[in-house]
């Protein structure tokens, strides 16, 4: 953005320019933003909470439902007419009642005598007195005004008003009204859709007339949603069962089948109904507490307005939707209602405690709805195909089978903080989510889990990733379901860890369960409670530690081994120890012997399905009979139900079991009290021993496979000919070329395996082997597969596949004609590069200035730009005018895809299943040849005002002697483990100084010594209080300046320190690739040259002076943070 | 000279003696100085990730207000107040502070950190001489 957003309005469209990115990319438009929402929250239209750097199209929603006549408002403006009128102390009795009387008058007349009367008084200080009341007055009127009014803005984006907008307005405002409607109902046609509104509202009266006039609008929505193409019959069922009090799901079930075809239908619409349901009740509740909630606080004699309800009520729905904290509204900050806003929040938390299945029915809804809108914005216009993606993100996130007692988000981050404190605010927020859905996914039955993956990998797929909802839900299902997609071996854990899941959970609901149905459904209910609810709590709580500490795919690995190894979740132990399991326990040894012994051998009974089931087959020889029919034979033949059928297949079992053991024939003999106490001890021992011990072979995890991906699923193959004959081309250097691809972005390219085969097969099609270079740079990096979505060449349609590298050039080599189709554009000016860049771009197009659809910062006149200048890059000969040159290359005839080559180290192995993984396994050992003798090297003195270079050692972080080697800790986001090169920064820095002292503390032997605070380092890189510990270690305290004042440095401190004898361990923000796009790195200050810091830079060698205000790939935009270390301690 | 002169001298003399005699320091002036304290502003986090491992700094809002306020009066000094004076020293990277005079220097320093805020930095940065 070049300048300050005039209004609101202005504000929003550079908002939505950020394409999903994060608002803190972009910093000038974060404190603009933020000044606003400070004017706003004065203006009491917003609070500065509304400011969602995260999400920004909530911040824009907040912007958008704003007065016209704010948004339109100069930003300068705003706020200027609500100062605080001056209060002056006035101490006059008689004002005061005047004044009190002044407020409370109703008339005019009424205001009028005691205006005269103040006015009489003569005291002109009783008389401005006096003004500014009138003006407090009309103050609070006008902010009464303002929210009003902004509200009723609000609810014009409701149905209702758009409709009643629809019927007054013009051809071209119908259009613009008719397109908002179809936003947020899905339905094209305005009028149709009217009529069917009125039609539900017609039938149902009765039935709205019971909710809130706001709620009703919704409602009628969503009935008329669901409702969409069904019978007649079956509309009349979803009505009444919606808005009746009483529903009996089963039977509404029941019904619906009987009139739609399959039970997958039947089962959506009921919970459509559900939801329904669900947002009549929590709404109702969330208006009742926050009615009660005002009327207490007026009670009380708080001073509140109307509005402070709505606000209550907003809050009370968003810490249900949250999970989180009833946050205390601004209005009652300090002014002693935080009392009565706790008990609010208590009842709110009964509400969902005891709701619990209701709330996330409600939550379903609501996240549906807003997926609806999303996909409809991003052009996503099959209604079918947004309601298959609803229902299954739906039922991975908001699904009431796997909903468990929740912990409060702020009492989660805090655990997590205590566990990690060097985790960000944003890491902490990432995990919860992350092991909220964790919880969520680990009490799901493995098949169950596995389909739910499949369909909504294969919905999201049909969607396109690009059209995704910007959603926080949807991120975390994203990356979740990618995480299981793209690592079969995870998944394989994942499925150990849900059947260890599954055991447990039989064993603690089971007691509950049969006394529920023996009629003593509070006892059952409390047990439920006290094991399941604990345990979901902590879990969530110390999942979340995990994967803070380790990242989502290690973090999620040691969470499935740690359920399958001992059934509990750990924080800070690695391996758990106890945890949930304790819980369980303790919470076990606390319930009845009945309990006790009916929960052992229903864990007997699951773990030695075998044992049962072969005993049974030898007593179905012996008999003749079916040892499984009991339960058919029971329910159906002898009519008695499903229940007692089951329950009498399960003692069946329980006496096959015992007869299978003859040492407890014996026992039978023995009194029905001590006979169980005796089948609790030795099956309860037996069956935790086998927990702890990990014997039972189906829950035995598979070989670590976490480093291997199916080979259809493997991103690091290419299909060049890597034996493609070699050419020479006038000024172009082949090392240059591979050199360049390897700082164009981090991750594995293929610039040296496909160079030859790109370069003889452009001469063979007659094109320019340099443009070809050039254009395989600049769409892919030279095929760097690092990200999912690479286009080698740039080929985007849909029959050619992207990662195809042989695909790619075939379809690139034909575009011979690219381009001259444009050339004779008057808008082109005869410029041969515009022209090709106008087609190359945006196809059919010739405008050189038409953003592209995908990236819209880029126009075929800065496309053109880019090349001219990349060019001198990677060629010294000058740009042609052209891209066809004379036909050459080598065994033009043979040419074809080459043999599969692998990235890396990287190789296949066959499973005994018969599938292909590719595996990448480390060849380079970690701990390398250190040795305590080995002498210092010497560093390089820089030639300047100051040096300390003399003590660095330039060491490079993808040195082929230790950049491969892959790190301990959290995986990166495609899959793969993090290495030194993609993310040693920060110990290779830490290497420049200690291989002056040990020329073999190389970077792997500074992360992988014992003890090191880089150990566990991962591929999301290390901070400076990591870098403080290691170089303390090597120098002492006293050399290096552990003291935060580092890091509040500047290039003025850098030079003065630098001049003082300190090497400056320094973290910026590098523009990180040639979009400028911005990212952190560690690099260590050495000297002063003219005026300019001169760095040795582990990674980027673009410049030596990276903080000379050069906006280019490899220079530092702004400085973090410095660490000073003492140029004397290091020897 | 003329009379007028003479007394114009006299009474330029007089004013100048006033003006000293007024305005010379006295020892309670210390506390009728106030100084404005420095406003921390609000943290902007910029971490933009790392393709080459680079983690956020983690700060708590006191570390954050510390460095904040030890980076300002590190841009402000050198500093000569009436009793005192305070300069960095990058070498041994801390702020070095001078009395002029021990006692009324040590009363106008410390109601000076309080006035302006800066006594939220940790006593270690300062090196008292």
């Amino acid at each position: 953005m070049s300048e300050s957003p005039k209004n609101i309005k202005v504000l929003v469209g550079a908002l939505r320019d950020l394409q999903g990115r994060v608002l803190l990319s972009n910093e000038r438009l974060y404190i603009e933003s933020r000044q606003v929402f400070e004017k706003l929250q004065g203006l009491k239209l917003a609070k500065t909470s509304d400011l969602d750097v995260n999400h920004i199209d909530k911040t824009i929603k907040v912007l958008e439902a704003l007065p016209k006549e704010i948004t339109e408002l100069d930003i300068e403006e705003l706020g200027k007419e609500s100062k605080e009128p001056e209060s002056k102390a006035l101490n006059e009795k008689e004002l005061d009642q005047l004044l009190d009387d002044y407020k409370k008058s109703e008339s005019e007349n009424e205001k009028g005598k005691i205006e005269e009367k103040i006015k009489k008084s003569g005291n002109k200080e009783n008389v401005d007195r006096f003004i500014d009341t009138q003006k407090e007055i009309a103050k609070k009127f006008k902010e009464e005004a303002a929210f009003e009014s902004a509200s009723k803005t609000r609810a014009k984006k409701t149905i209702m008003e758009l409709v009643d907008e629809f019927k007054k307005a013009g051809n071209d405002k119908k259009r613009e009204i008719e397109k908002e409607i179809y936003l947020i109902t899905g339905e094209k046609d305005a009028q149709k859709y009217i009529q069917k509104s009125e039609a539900v509202v017609n039938r149902n009266t009765k039935g709205l007339e019971k909710i809130n006039v706001d709620l009703r609008e919704k409602v009628s929505q969503d009935l008329i949603k669901i409702s969409e193409n069904q019978p007649e019959k079956v509309v009349k069922i979803v009505e009444e069962a919606s808005l009746k009090e009483e529903f009996d799901k089963k039977r509404t079930e029941r019904e619906i089948k009987k009139n739609v075809k399959g039970s997958e239908e039947a089962e959506r619409i009921v919970q459509k109904i559900e939801e329904i349901r669900a947002e009549i009740k929590v709404e109702g509740k969330a208006e009742e507490i926050a009615q009660i909630t005002y009327e207490k606080l007026k009670t009380e004699n708080i001073p509140v307005s109307e509005r402070i309800k709505v606000e209550l009520k907003e809050e009370i729905l968003s810490s249900w939707k949250e999970g989180d904290e009833i946050k205390i509204p601004d209005q009652l900050q300090g002014k002693g209602g935080e009392i009565v806003v706790r008990e609010a929040a208590k009842a709110a938390d009964i509400f969902k405690e005891n709701n619990l299945e209701v709330v996330v029915n409600y939550r379903a809804g609501e996240l549906g709805k807003e997926i609806g809108t999303e996909l409809r914005r991003s052009g996503v216009s099959d209604e079918k195909l947004i309601e298959r993606y609803v229902e299954v993100s739906n039922r991975l996130t908001n699904n009431p089978e796997t909903i468990r007692v929740e912990a409060k988000r702020g009492e989660i981050a805090n655990f997590v903080e205590a566990n990690n404190k060097n985790v960000g605010a944003g890491e902490v927020e990432r995990s919860i989510d992350e092991a909220r859905f964790m919880a969520k996914s680990v009490v799901m039955a493995p098949k169950k889990f596995n389909k739910a993956i499949k369909d909504y990998n294969e919905a999201r797929d049909l969607i396109g990733a690009e059209k995704l909802p910007k959603l926080k839900e949807i991120r975390v299902v994203e990356k979740m379901t990618s995480l299981f997609k793209n690592s079969p071996g995870m998944l394989r854990l994942m499925n150990g860890a849900q059947r260890m899941t599954g055991i447990f959970q039989r064993i603690n609901a089971f007691p509950g369960s049969l006394l529920a149905r023996t009629g003593m459904q509070k006892a059952g209910y409390k047990i439920l409670g006290k094991i399941g609810g604990q345990a979901a709590v902590e879990f969530v709580k110390n999942a979340a530690a995990v994967i803070a500490k380790e990242g989502t795919l290690q973090g999620v690995k040691t969470i499935a081994l740690s359920l399958m190894g001992k059934g509990a979740v750990v924080a800070g132990s690695g391996a758990a120890t106890g945890g949930a399991l304790a819980g369980v326990v303790a919470a076990f040894q606390a319930l009845p012997v009945v309990g006790q012994v009916v929960a052992v051998v229903v864990a007997a009974v699951v773990l030695l399905k075998g044992v049962i089931d072969g005993v049974k087959g030898v007593l179905s020889k012996i008999t003749g009979l079916d040892m499984n029919g009991v339960k058919n034979f029971v329910s159906d033949t002898l009519g008695l139900g499903k229940f007692v059928g089951g329950t009498v297949q399960f003692a069946a079992d329980v006496g096959t079991l015992l007869v299978g053991i003859p040492t407890f024939i014996g026992m039978l003999a023995m009194g029905a009290i001590v006979t169980p106490v005796v089948i609790f001890f030795f099956l309860g021992t037996m069956a935790y021993s086998m927990f702890q011990q990990n014997l039972v072979s189906s829950l035995v995890p598979p070989a670590d496979m976490s480093n291997c991906v199916l080979k259809s699923e493997y991103g690091g193959a290419i299909n060049c000919d890597q034996n493609a004959p070699e050419n020479s081309i006038t000024g172009v250097d082949k090392a240059n070329f591979i050199d360049i691809a390897n700082r164009w972005q981090s991750g594995s390219n293929f610039a040296s395996v496909c160079y030859n085969d790109t370069v003889n097969r452009a001469l063979c099609a007659g094109i320019n082997p340099t443009y070809a270079l050039w254009v395989w740079l600049h769409e892919s990096g030279a095929s760097n597969y690092s990200r999912d979505d690479i286009e080698d060449f740039g080929i985007h349609d849909s029959t050619t596949p992207n990662r195809n590298f042989d695909a790619q050039i075939t379809k690139f080599l034909t575009l011979t004609g690219v381009g001259s189709r444009c050339l004779s554009d008057p808008r082109i000016n005869g410029d041969f590069w515009l022209s090709w860049a106008t087609s190359y771009l945006n196809g059919y197009d010739c405008d050189p200035d038409k953003p592209n659809s995908i990236f819209p910062d880029m126009t075929p006149r800065k496309y053109a730009a880019g090349l001219r200048d990349q060019w001198t890059w990677i060629s010294s000969s000058p740009i042609p005018n052209g891209i066809l040159v004379a036909k050459g290359g080598k065994n033009c005839g043979q040419i074809g895809i080459g043999s599969t080559e692998y990235a890396g180290n990287a190789h296949e192995v066959t499973d005994k299943d018969g599938n292909v993984w590719v595996c990448t396994e480390n060849t380079q050992s970690p701990i390398g040849d250190f040795d305590p003798n080995s002498p210092g090297l010497g560093g390089v003195v820089v030639d300047g005002e100051c040096s300390v270079g003399e003590v660095v050692v330039p060491t490079r972080q993808c040195d082929s002697q230790w950049g491969q080697i892959p790190l301990n800790g959290g995986s990166c986001a495609n899959g793969k483990p993090g290495t030194i090169c993609s993310a040693g920064c920060g110990p290779t820095s830490v290497s420049m100084l200690t291989r002056h002292v040990n020329g073999s503390l190389t970077p792997n032997n500074v992360i992988f010594s014992r003890g090191s605070a880089y150990y566990n380092m991962g591929c999301e890189g290390s901070s400076l209080s990591q870098a403080q510990t290691e170089l303390v270690k090597q120098f002492g305290s006293e050399a290096v300046s552990l003291d935060s004042v580092t890091q509040g440095c500047d290039e003025k401190a850098i030079a003065n320190w630098i001049c003082s004898g300190k090497v400056v361990m320094v973290l910026a923000n590098f523009y990180r690739n040639t979009s400028l796009e911005l990212g952190g790195h560690f690099v260590m200050a050495v000297g002063v040259r003219d005026g300019k810091i001169v760095v040795q830079d582990p990674y980027y060698d673009a410049t030596d002076t990276p903080f000379d205000g050069t906006k280019a790939y490899g220079y530092a935009h702004d400085i973090r943070g410095c660490l000073l270390v003492d140029k004397t301690a290091v020897k | 000279m003329t009379k007028k002169n003479k007394i114009i001298l006299g009474l330029t003399i007089l004013v100048v003696i006033v003006g000293v005699v007024a305005f010379w320091p006295k020892e309670e002036e210390i506390n009728k100085i106030v100084d404005s304290p420095v406003v921390v502003p609000d943290r902007i986090i910029t971490d933009y990730g790392s393709d080459t491992g680079a983690k956020e700094i983690s700060l708590s809002e006191e570390q954050y207000s510390e460095v904040y306020l030890i980076k300002d009066l590190r841009d402000k000094v050198p500093i000569n107040r009436t009793y005192f004076l305070i300069d960095f020293d990058y070498g041994v990277n801390k702020f070095i502070v001078k009395y002029k005079d021990t006692n009324k220097g040590v009363a106008e320093f410390e109601k000076w950190l309080v006035d302006t805020g800066y006594n939220v930095i940790s006593k270690e940065y300062f090196q008292i001489k």
